[in-house]
């Protein structure tokens, strides 16, 4: 089937979606389907795990942290925190905005114990560029960190690389978090300092987006949750302030046929006893704090046994579904920003 | 530890009922026969879930309600939970049924549920934008363990299952009711 045929398809589909939606709720209003379907298209599995590679080369060749404010007995107890690595990425990240020709710089802050570098680059809107969408990954990992959070990183990078081949209505803002494995540090001091008269308006945060398998029984939930049996499922996590997001979200992967998808909505800001998971990613500042954000997983550790092991390696990722993930994402922001002009 | 004196409390309010109603046989028969109606007051604490496709709600909490028991056998009542667990759920149930006359006093109750609040939402084709806040469940409850005695209600266990609104899609409710006191007036 030829590209142009394949977008006058999805064309269709979208527009008979957007007819059924339009019964009930304007979920997708004003979306340019064949648009958004030539952005998703744009992203490349090859260039995808290739940049995915070179961040967990950056983690191996790091120096870890160091746990040396650990006790001896916490430190045998959780051996992990020992080897988080965060700096070569963040170089690597800031280097790869900067070769974009986006505008980078560094959200830094000393405080201790865990001083923090947030890496932001921006693709300024034409129209409303006070209004910001943003998208984020953290960029620190235990050892290799290929699906936690290379995946996330990589994500970032290629949709950097995609969307900034465009123009928006409004800005799109990619941020690198820091710290994020020990305790949503960098998010949370982003989100805590900000302020201005511009606005985030959507947010989107990556955090284990590359581990799938289709074998039944390969997926876990909690109670409350009706989670698939098989991992191959994109999880979208949104609450009720950003439950508008993950509608988006939904109708466009419908209506582009990207990934198999599953949007959770978390009651308020997502802090009762039993959302509690639901809460382990830096989306989980912005919710906190009144902002849209909604968070795509694999799940991780429901998933995926190579969690926070020195096993969480490239080869154990699927490319295939990462790319679907990623082009589904890239699609959303476009829309989100008002795009592609 | 905690189990035994479960056990010793259970024992006890058993051993007390049965000696009202020891008593209550010594009473000449003089006593009018069944009241009309008699109006209960009761609190209860329990647990209650909605599942279905589209969203799960409930948790556990505590509620009151307003019973009207008829000719000591029908029942007619409406109660008003809040739970906790998973944001603030408010749960209100009208419930129709018929218990057992005198002291140990089972019951089986037609219920209709609604829940009311916060909820985790699911999205799926069938419902691509989050369903709305109120969910409804007709069911059906059991309360095994009932005993009343001179105005006095009280009931140990109460478990029920319901059907609800989610279409499309099965959505199914469930209630565990772990005590509830109530006294006449």
């Amino acid at each position: 089937m030829s590209a142009s045929r394949r977008v006058t398809k999805v064309g269709l589909a979208g527009a008979a979606l957007l007819g059924v939606l339009s019964c009930s709720r304007p979920v997708l209003e004003g979306a340019r389907l064949e648009q958004l379907a030539q952005v998703a298209a744009q992203v490349n599995e090859e260039r995808l795990m290739g940049t995915l590679s070179e961040v967990v080369k950056a983690h191996q060749e790091d120096t870890p942290l160091g746990c040396a404010w650990l006790t001896e007995d916490q430190r045998s107890r959780h051996e992990v925190v020992c080897h988080l690595t965060r700096e070569k990425a963040a170089a690597l990240l800031q280097e790869r905005f900067q070769e974009l020709g986006l505008s980078v710089r560094r959200n830094e802050s000393a405080t201790t114990p865990f001083p923090t570098s947030n890496v932001i680059a921006e693709l300024p809107g034409v129209t409303r560029p006070q209004e910001v969408v943003l998208v984020g990954a953290h960029y620190d990992a235990f050892y290799d960190g290929a699906d936690d959070n290379s995946s996330g990183v990589a994500a970032l990078l290629e949709i950097a690389r995609v969307l900034s081949q465009y123009k928006f209505d409004r800005t799109v803002r990619f941020v690198g978090f820091d710290m994020e494995e020990f305790g949503l540090v960098g998010s949370s001091r982003y989100i805590g300092e900000y302020t201005g008269p511009e606005r985030i308006v959507a947010s989107m945060v990556f955090d284990c987006i590359g581990y799938y398998d289709t074998q039944e029984g390969t997926q876990q939930s909690l109670p409350g949750l009706p989670a698939p049996s098989t991992g191959d499922f994109l999880a979208v996590f949104g609450n009720d302030t950003s439950s508008q997001r993950v509608s988006e979200l939904f109708a466009l992967n419908n209506a582009l046929k990207l990934a198999k998808v599953t949007p959770i909505i978390a009651p308020r800001d997502g802090t009762s006893p039993l959302t509690g998971n639901l809460l382990r990613s830096d989306h989980a500042p912005f919710w906190l704090t009144g902002h849209e954000a909604i968070f795509l997983t694999d799940t991780a550790n429901f998933r995926n046994r190579n969690y926070h092991q020195p096993t969480d390696t490239v080869d154990t990722l699927n490319p295939a579904y990462y790319r679907r993930t990623v082009q589904l994402s890239a699609a959303t922001l476009a829309y989100w920003a008002g795009g592609p002009r | 530890m905690k189990r035994s004196r479960f056990v010793g409390l259970l024992a006890c309010v058993l051993v007390l009922f049965a000696a009202g109603g020891a008593r209550a046989q010594e009473v000449p028969a003089q006593e009018p026969g069944p009241r009309e109606h008699q109006f209960t007051f009761y609190s209860r604490a329990g647990a209650l879930a909605y599942l279905s496709d589209a969203r799960t709600t409930g948790g556990a909490g505590a509620g009151v309600g307003l019973r009207d028991t008829l000719h000591e056998r029908f029942i007619l009542q409406a109660d008003l939970s809040y739970l906790m667990m998973l944001g603030n759920v408010g749960v209100l149930r009208l419930g129709a049924g018929v218990q057992r006359s005198g002291t140990y006093t089972p019951a089986v109750l037609l219920t209709l549920t609604s829940f009311f609040g916060d909820r985790l939402a699911f999205l799926t084709p069938e419902h691509p934008t989050p369903v709305g806040k109120l969910a409804m469940a007709l069911g059906v409850s059991v309360a095994p363990l009932r005993f009343t005695h001179q105005g006095l209600q009280m009931s140990l266990l109460e478990l029920g299952v319901g059907v609800g609104s989610d279409l499309p899609g099965l959505g199914l409710s469930y209630q565990l009711g772990l005590l509830e006191v109530g006294t006449a007036f």
